[in-house]
């Protein structure tokens, strides 16, 4: 197995990062059309990345506020709006500062991979905080009231 | 844990250095501060602050107590980190008055 990589669906040009290529494209519904790719074409194609004079030229690719956009049927913003503006300016000075969405109440561990697991919206429903007082670990996002 | 009387809470906050590791965009943080300075001016406990994103020395100084801080905080390095180093252990997150105090004087061997 490779590990995690890129693959391109050859009919529409989506792009999925994974262990292995989807069978059916999310996109187009097009059957067994993702091939393998690299990280520098996908770059290209997702616009992060943009080639000049043979050159690759890094974009800042810069999300602001999709972060407080996100929610789901389960959970929603945190109501306290100081607060979610505090947590919004972190995660958004960290983007610009280390290339990713880092939650600002958990510090890196200094391992890349185990970082990743940091990027707000993070999985913060495996979390204890999330189980017993309904709120992910930095208290942007809490469950919605039945 | 047996609740202490004051003499005994001031006897014991004497000898008593607690780290605190907090992120500088940290809800969490901000709200623990207000606490943290009511226990230094009622109980006399000391607080070392160490802002972590800002400042690589004490975000190195939080890693190196991964094995602590890490178990206490869901498995992260979550902030606020209370680290107390006589008894090696820590406290993490938001949390009340009286639970930071009786956390911060427990005794070692407790």
């Amino acid at each position: 197995m490779r590990g995690k990589t890129f693959y391109r669906c050859t009919v529409c040009n989506d792009i999925h990062y994974g262990n292995i290529a989807p069978k059916i494209c999310p996109t187009c519904s097009s059957k067994d059309a993702y091939v393998h790719i690299a990280e520098r074409e996908a770059g290209v194609i997702l616009k992060f990345l943009k080639i000049e004079e043979g050159k690759i030229v890094d974009i800042k690719y810069k999300t602001h506020g999709c972060v407080a956009t996100i929610a789901s049927k389960d959970f929603t913003l945190n109501t306290d709006k100081e607060r979610i503006e505090l947590i919004v300016q972190g995660v958004l000075e960290h983007e610009e500062q280390y290339g990713l969405k880092y939650c600002p109440c958990r510090m890196t561990s200094g391992n890349f991979d185990e970082d990743l697991s940091l990027i707000c919206p993070c999985n913060f429903k495996i979390q204890n905080n999330w189980k017993e007082i309904g709120e992910c670990w930095c208290s942007l996002f809490i469950k919605r009231k039945e | 844990m047996q609740p202490l009387h004051k003499k005994e809470r001031i006897m014991m906050a004497e000898k008593k250095q607690i780290i605190m590791f907090w992120g500088r965009r940290c809800p969490h943080c901000r709200a623990m501060e207000p606490i943290v300075q009511k226990l230094e001016e009622e109980e006399g406990i000391k607080f070392e602050r160490l802002e972590v994103w800002e400042n690589k020395e004490n975000a190195d100084k939080m890693r190196a107590l991964a094995e602590i801080i890490k178990p206490a905080c869901g498995g992260y390095l979550g902030t606020p980190a209370f680290y107390d180093p006589n008894r090696n252990g820590a406290l993490c997150g938001e949390k009340p008055y009286e639970t930071l105090r009786d956390w911060a004087l427990a005794k070692i061997d407790e």
